[in-house]
């Protein structure tokens, strides 16, 4: 039985804000007794209403929905599978890409097709030959001529030179 | 441990802390979902926390204001309306004027500015040691002891004035 006069000592320490949890579940006990001094009696409901409140509790629907958490044991393994997939998924890029790569190569150099070039009348043929010859010697002779040039001005800004 | 038995002991709690915050039922059971969420995300992680409760407590709180900040149209005020059990052996007179001044008790505390409204749910409804409301609302001890004392005060001082 917690009397009057602690109840009082321990009620100023609470409204100073010194009082210890012991001394405020003290309170608690007193003013949840059927008698309590008429000076306090003010603060019952105070006490009275601590107590109620720490009994609030969720709905019965919303612990429902709480006691089934996903669980996770199911989460690791849907981790590991998705980078597992992740891998799985780059490497098979990583080898079409490098498939389409050396795909393109031999259609590239197969595109050409050297044979219809090659000239089957030997008199085209002589023709062809005669024409390349002609621009060879025709490009020697300018180069002969080019040079003569180069000597001749070359001996106009140097006279003496032999 | 599994997930459920390591919020399952202190999961009303968090619900009542939200419940103060946010005053409105619903809303503090979304709030408490949306926490235990983010525990689970943590996945094997969460072996890493040091005090589980209090890291849940601090998310509770911070998702209650992130709650309040975003504006949600709150619904019928359940809390005003909603009334605490009492004893069912008192008289229908006595337990209307009991719940009448339950309400107005509840009233008071829910007008208190937030962090002296959380600190006296941890303290004088949760029972929690200053050490623990320190580390659960990430406060100092002298900021957690002045938010204690203002609400008190200002509880004593409503009280006395009303005449509860």
């Amino acid at each position: 039985m917690i009397s009057t006069a602690q109840a009082k000592l321990w009620l100023d320490r609470y409204f100073s804000g010194e009082s210890t949890l012991e001394e405020e579940a003290g309170l608690r006990k007193y003013f949840s007794q059927d008698e309590c001094a008429e000076e306090l009696l003010p603060y019952q409901q105070l006490f009275v209403y601590y107590k109620q409140a720490q009994q609030e509790v969720a709905s019965a629907d919303f612990n429902q929905r709480l006691a089934h958490p996903p669980q996770q044991g199911l989460r690791i393994r849907w981790q590991r599978w998705s980078i597992a997939a992740t891998i799985a998924l780059l490497l098979g890029l990583a080898a079409w890409v490098w498939q389409s790569n050396n795909e393109v190569k031999p259609i590239a150099q197969s595109s050409i097709d050297w044979s219809k070039y090659e000239l089957k009348d030997p008199v085209q043929a002589l023709q062809v030959a005669h024409s390349a010859l002609k621009r060879t010697s025709e490009a020697l002779h300018q180069s002969t001529k080019m040079a003569t040039e180069e000597v001749q001005q070359v001996k106009n800004i140097i006279p003496n030179l032999k | 441990m599994e997930f459920r038995e390591q919020i399952w002991p202190f999961k009303d709690r968090l619900y009542r802390l939200a419940l103060r915050l946010v005053k409105d039922q619903a809303e503090a059971e979304d709030v408490v979902q949306e926490v235990l969420i983010k525990v689970w995300r943590q996945g094997t992680e969460l072996k890493l926390i040091q005090n589980l409760e209090a890291w849940c407590i601090r998310l509770t709180r911070n998702q209650a204001l992130d709650k309040l900040k975003s504006g949600y149209r709150k619904r019928k005020s359940q809390l005003d309306t909603q009334v605490l059990q009492i004893a069912d052996n008192t008289q229908p007179d006595v337990l209307l004027e009991s719940q009448d001044t339950m309400q107005r008790i509840k009233r008071l505390i829910n007008q208190l500015p937030e962090q002296q409204r959380a600190v006296v749910q941890l303290r004088d409804v949760e029972g929690l040691s200053y050490q623990e409301i320190c580390e659960s609302l990430d406060l100092p001890m002298s900021q957690v002891k002045s938010h204690l004392f203002r609400a008190r005060q200002k509880l004593r001082q409503r009280i006395e004035k009303s005449g509860l």
